[in-house]
């Protein structure tokens, strides 16, 4: 029976197509290679040629295999409840596709999978994994109804065994259907489809949401997927270069000044994230220091605007503005700019500001996608950093004790934080380094003394360490671990003078130290690549970066200094602009909407788009009181100022229309003729497909008919072809054979399915030929 | 005819879906991941679907059912039903069942399964996939009736679950109707066929009489109409006119039946019927252990047998009943004579203790009774010398090996009686000389 075979392999593709979906969400391709092969085998190992259902004390050995496989999981995962049940409810439908399926089975087969979907779109945030959903839900949609059906008929099979009595074969029904059942099937199921995704809109938009989650199934993808990032929040200089073939966007910054779009390519930003002032010698690491961290304010948004303003506004100048979407929690870490005017966000309600470093960082969990607006001053250079006396006393809300992200071994080397050391003085060759930086200010007819805190050159030589640094030294991502024995800053001013991102930032870290100067390390990323379809720069983890802020003196505070040449930059991690890019850029515009628009649609969104649809109705409403006649004008009118046309505009428009009359009017009556033709030749009540080609081919009936109507023989409605040739030829043998001829040929075509071919296409053409002039010499016999 | 109630129901699969619907709106509210508030939008979607479906289902629908003219117990009676949708609407999954009774449980207190003595197992059902609009289309539900006697319909239940089987609507037709069922039919063996032949002396002869087919009587002059294969070509060129050959008549065997139900009527049936009956019978029912049918009812099965077999080979049947009212058929041979006989017997009621007055006056060829108690009719009147008595009781000896019950027989057409001998000499080669279940 074709519709449980359909249910089969409807219901099989549905589970499979849920496996490959939450491994898609977990991001775990691995496990839909492992997991999909063996759900696909599936298939030929119970349906194939010699197909057979494993037994069923396999089965439950299996699934007992799976119990204890959900411990080890939650051991693994460690304690992620969301990842090891899905990966139980998937192994459980592998089992069970293996298993012989009675309709029970196949319940318990899709409330699984849905209950895995259900899971999965937690996690799932990329668009690929919408258009999977989209398709499950269709697929689900479809395979229900196709259940639905064999569950009644089945129930009517197993009623009709009860009532037959003991060892009579009792067969399954068939289904009683009537006319058009197909073509009605799909009309209702995607008239059911239709309604349902309406209604969802309409429940999408309609239900209220939280401010934040109630629990922490997941908070985000960083801790249910962990991997490693570009970014870290310590940098480890004495190991290799970072991974830098990870290109998973991280986030998105969208930058403008004045509503004009600043992003292009070439032009970088960079997003400031984490601060490292103390570095580590003997583990070659740069850290933030305990005493630093435990300045960590809790602060409060301000309610009126959701925003936190560190700049005042008496502050001169422009201000460039950003939009950051977060796609993935790195670390609790907010990426801003610095320095930093104002931070606004609707989804967040407080925030860790660092009264020393100025790092911001989370103070609450934030589920999925994180969007936030910042803005700078223009004209970055001169610029004092952020003052915390902007910030109002009603904001501070709590004094924040510690770090909450840092290890804990970190917190053994804390000490008291001295205002005078903080981020001054190299540990390593300390004499060597600043000689050095000492020879590399010499050379540019500057000096400075170790023992002031602040100099008045201070920007310019920074700037000069910078630019020798930029001058004299190859970046390269090929670096090899420094040996134990050598610390790799050294090894790298002095030795290697090749290096990556992490090396520049701490040589000019510690050159700058070296003689007297504040400097810290700063991580994060750089934003350079540009999305053209979306406006936007696309931020990857292979984006991770690292730069130094040294302090200028009072005046003008820590300014930022990137010492990695910036054209070698460019150029390791440039891409060549092909079709690839074009598409995997237009991928990931979609998946940015997507992500935007559905996953991160929260309260705020949500009372916008209500606040549009009663704009949008209240306008129709208003319209609508209108005549129609002024509604087409006014359109017309608005069309013109939309594409300011004139005269000719007017005219083309014109022509435009008449055209698409024209052709609708066609369509129109090849619509009528149609219907027509099939009410003629009596094709109503066939199946659509065979209409069709019957249609076409009978048409040379239809023909004659119209060339003896010409000569006055019509055929009446009660008659039959058979009988009206016999008829006529019975009256004028000679004149009419052709009617003969073709009468059997319609014959043949309507009731026998043999299909005209091209030699008797042009049988017939002769045949109506010689009808009509036969019709003709017969007229003109009368005439004479 | 249209529906007299309409009503909608939680469907199979309603508990479950509202239970998934609600788990998937808690975890959405739990996490707030709006994949889940959009797969939530679906399930309402979904569940409105199913509701406006339900609302708008078997509107218009008029059901008639299409009964046969008889059906034989034990066989399959396959009863038709006519669906007409009169609305604009297509109708899918449409399941037909046969209810009586009050309420949805009624077809458990009332009607023919709830029966002391089912005459069903189970509840006919039907099933139609789709009904277009406007559309009429023709479905089938068997049923397999148990026993004899008219098995009288209610009420028509259609029901749909379509779309996703949350809600049920359901739609009642008080449509009352009923249909003959004839007593089990059983195929004899042969020896026992044998046997009957053997029963009637005058079958063994021929009746001393022209006009016949049989063999040669003598010579006639030609009448008008005779078949010219029966001129005497020889005799008539003899003597100069046309002379033709006369034939004797054939003389099939003439069987009397009397069915003695006497001591297994009235009372006697009640009281038997009633020892299965209430939850005995539904706990029998449940273990799969079905009463055996009583012995008056296998006497019924095997009279009928016997009926439609010598039909079947063209012997002459006639029939009484003893020990409840029935009418006397005289011995006869016709198709008519043999339906006749059929309804009389699926229409006798044991619980009624009498006897017609003209049963008694027969004399039978062949007695049946539902065991071979002394206390019967015939044997306190005598009638019974010469005749072979049957006990249904040992039914076993007189159906053939594997020969299941068989609705053939009543499609099988009879033998013409001149064809009966020869079909006997076929059939049974020792000339029926087995004395079989003589009682």
């Amino acid at each position: 029976m074709s519709l449980i075979y359909q249910f089969r392999r409807l219901a099989f593709a549905q589970v499979l197509l849920g496996i490959v979906a939450f491994c898609i969400a977990e991001r775990n391709p691995g496990m839909m290679l492992v997991a999909g092969a063996v759900a696909a085998l599936a298939w030929y190992v119970t349906e194939g040629p010699s197909g057979r259902p494993l037994p069923r004390w396999l089965i439950n050995l299996g699934s007992l295999a799976c119990v204890a496989w959900l411990g080890v999981d939650l051991y693994l995962q460690h304690g992620q409840l969301l990842l090891a049940m899905g990966h139980f409810t998937m192994w459980l439908q592998i089992l069970l596709l293996y298993s012989e399926k009675s309709n029970r089975e196949y319940a318990q087969l899709l409330v699984l999978s849905l209950m895995l979907m259900i899971g999965a779109s937690v996690m799932g945030i990329s668009v690929l994994y919408g258009v999977l959903l989209a398709v499950y839900c269709v697929m689900a949609l479809l395979t229900v109804l196709l259940f639905q059906f064999k569950g009644t008929a089945d129930l009517v099979l197993e009623t009709n065994r009860a009532a037959a009595p003991p060892g009579t074969l009792v067969q399954r029904p068939e289904p009683v259907v009537g006319r058009g059942y197909r073509w009605q099937l799909r009309a209702a199921a995607g008239l059911i489809g239709v309604i349902c995704a309406a209604i969802a809109v309409v429940v999408f938009v309609a239900v209220p949401r939280l401010p934040e989650p109630m629990g922490r199934i997941t908070t985000n993808n960083a801790q249910v997927a962990p991997r490693r990032t570009g970014f870290s929040e310590q940098v480890q200089v004495g190991s290799g270069a970072p991974t830098q073939t990870n290109r998973e966007p991280v986030l998105n910054l969208k930058v403008w000044l004045q509503e004009q779009d600043l992003g292009r390519d070439g032009v970088s930003w960079l997003l400031r994230g984490a601060v490292l002032d103390y570095y580590d010698p003997m583990d070659r690491t740069w850290l933030r220091s305990s005493a630093v961290a435990r300045e960590d304010h809790s602060i409060r948004l301000d309610e009126s605007d959701q925003s936190l303003t560190l700049l005042e506004d008496t502050h001169p100048g422009p201000l460039i503005q950003a939009q950051v979407v977060m796609r993935q929690n790195t670390h609790g870490v907010l990426f801003t700019h610095y320095p930093l005017a104002q931070l606004s966000s609707d989804q967040l309600s407080m925030v860790n500001l660092n009264r020393i470093d100025h790092q911001l960082s989370l103070a609450n969990g934030v589920a999925g996608i994180l969007i936030y607006n910042l803005s700078w001053p223009l004209g970055e250079p001169g610029m004092p950093g952020p003052d915390l006396e902007a910030i109002s006393a009603a904001q501070m809300a709590s004094r924040f004790q510690g770090g909450f992200w840092f290890r804990r071994g970190y917190r053994r080397r804390s000490r008291v934080l001295d205002a005078e050391d903080y981020a001054r003085g190299w540990p390593v060759q300390t004499q060597r380094v600043a000689q050095y930086a000492q020879q590399i200010l010499s050379d540019k007819g500057l000096t400075r003394d170790p023992e002031v805190i602040n100099d008045p050159k201070d920007r310019q030589i920074a700037q000069a360490l910078a630019e020798h640094l930029r001058q004299h030294y190859r970046y390269t991502l090929q670096t090899p671990p420094t040996p134990p024995s050598e610390d790799p800053v050294v090894n790298f001013l002095f030795h290697r003078r090749e290096g990556h991102c992490e090396l520049f930032a701490s040589g000019l870290a510690a050159l700058a130290r070296s003689i007297g100067m504040r400097a810290r390390l700063v991580t994060g990323y750089r934003a350079s690549e540009y999305n053209h379809f979306g406006g936007y720069y696309v931020v990857r983890e292979s984006n991770a970066h690292a730069w130094v802020e040294i302090d200028c003196g009072p005046e003008e505070g820590w300014q930022v200094f990137d010492p990695t040449p910036p054209e070698q930059v460019a150029a390791t991690i440039s891409r060549e602009r092909g079709w690839l890019m074009w598409i995997r850029d237009l991928y990931e515009h979609l998946e940015f909407a997507w992500i935007s628009s559905v996953v991160t649609f929260d309260a705020q969104t949500r009372q916008a788009v209500i606040q549009d649809l009663q704009g949008s109705l209240t306008a129709a409403i208003d319209r609508s009181r209108h005549r129609w006649f002024d509604s087409v004008i006014d359109f017309f009118r608005d069309l013109a100022q939309l594409g300011q046309m004139d005269r000719v505009g007017y005219t083309m428009a014109g022509v435009v229309i008449v055209f698409i009359g024209l052709g609708l009017g066609y369509l129109a009556r090849l619509l009528v003729v149609r219907r027509r033709r099939l009410a003629a030749l009596q094709l109503t009540a066939l199946p659509r497909a065979t209409r069709r080609v019957l249609a076409r081919q009978l048409r040379f009936y239809l023909d004659m008919l119209d060339v003896l109507e010409r000569y006055g023989y019509v055929r009446p409605v009660w008659q039959s072809p058979f009988s009206f040739a016999q008829e006529l030829a019975g009256a004028k043998p000679q004149t009419f054979s052709p009617v003969v001829a073709l009468t059997e040929i319609f014959y043949e075509v309507r009731f026998g399915h043999r299909l005209l071919d091209r030699d008797r296409r042009q049988q017939v053409r002769g045949y109506l030929r010689q009808l009509e002039q036969a019709l003709l010499g017969v007229r003109r016999g009368k005439e004479d | 005819m249209k529906a007299q109630r309409i009503r909608t129901q939680v469907g199979p699969g309603g508990v479950v879906y509202l239970m998934l619907t609600a788990l998937i709106l808690g975890v959405a509210i739990y996490t707030q991941a709006n994949l889940l508030f959009w797969a939530f939008g679906l399930m309402v979607g979904g569940l409105a679907v199913s509701w406006l479906g339900a609302w708008r289902a078997l509107r218009g629908l008029e059901v008639q059912r299409l009964l046969p003219a008889h059906g034989v117990a034990g066989e399959p009676v396959v009863l038709r039903y006519q669906l007409v949708n009169r609305s604009w609407l297509p109708m899918f999954s449409l399941v037909i069942v046969e209810t009586w009774g009050k309420g949805r449980r009624g077809w458990k207190k009332s009607g023919p399964i709830a029966q002391d003595y089912p005459q069903l197992r189970n509840r006919p059902h039907g099933w139609v996939l789709h009904l277009g609009p406007h559309q009429m289309i023709q479905a089938e539900a068997p049923c397999w009736p148990m026993r004899r006697g008219p098995l009288r319909f209610e009420r028509i239940v259609v029901s749909t679950t379509f779309p996703f089987g949350i809600f049920r609507k359901v739609a009642e037709f008080h449509q009352p109707g009923a249909v003959l069922i004839y007593p089990q039919l059983h195929r004899l063996n042969r020896r026992f066929i044998g046997m009957l032949w053997s029963l009637d002396p005058s079958g063994q002869r021929q009746v001393d009489r022209g006009g016949g087919t049989e063999e040669f009587y003598g010579l006639r002059p030609y009448r008008l109409g005779d078949n010219l294969k029966m001129v005497a070509w020889r005799h008539s060129a003899r003597t100069g006119q046309l002379i033709s050959r006369d034939m004797t008549h054939p003389s099939p065997p003439r069987l009397m039946l009397l069915l003695d139900l006497e001591g297994h009527t009235g009372s006697a049936a009640q009281s038997a019927e009633s020892a299965s009956r209430g939850r005995r019978r539904w706990r029998r029912k449940r273990r799969g252990q079905e009463s055996q049918p009583p012995p008056a009812e296998l006497a019924i099965s095997l009279a009928a047998s016997l009926i439609c077999e010598a039909y079947l080979h063209g012997y002459q049947i006639g029939l009484a009943v003893a020990g409840t009212p029935a009418p006397v058929f005289p011995i006869h041979h016709s198709l008519p004579h043999r339906t006749r006989m059929l309804e009389a017997l699926a229409r006798l009621d044991l619980n009624e203790q009498r006897t017609a007055p003209e049963a008694g006056l027969v004399r039978p060829t062949l007695i049946v009774r539902p065991d071979e108690s002394s206390s019967s009719l015939v044997s306190r009147s005598g009638l019974a010398a010469g005749a072979v008595v049957l006990g249904a009781a040992q039914m076993d000896r007189y159906i053939a090996q594997g020969a299941v019950v068989s609705a053939r027989l009543l499609q099988q057409r009879g033998r013409a009686p001149s064809q009966w001998k020869r079909a006997m000499k076929n059939e049974n080669p020792r000339q029926g000389r087995a004395q079989v279940g003589v009682g």
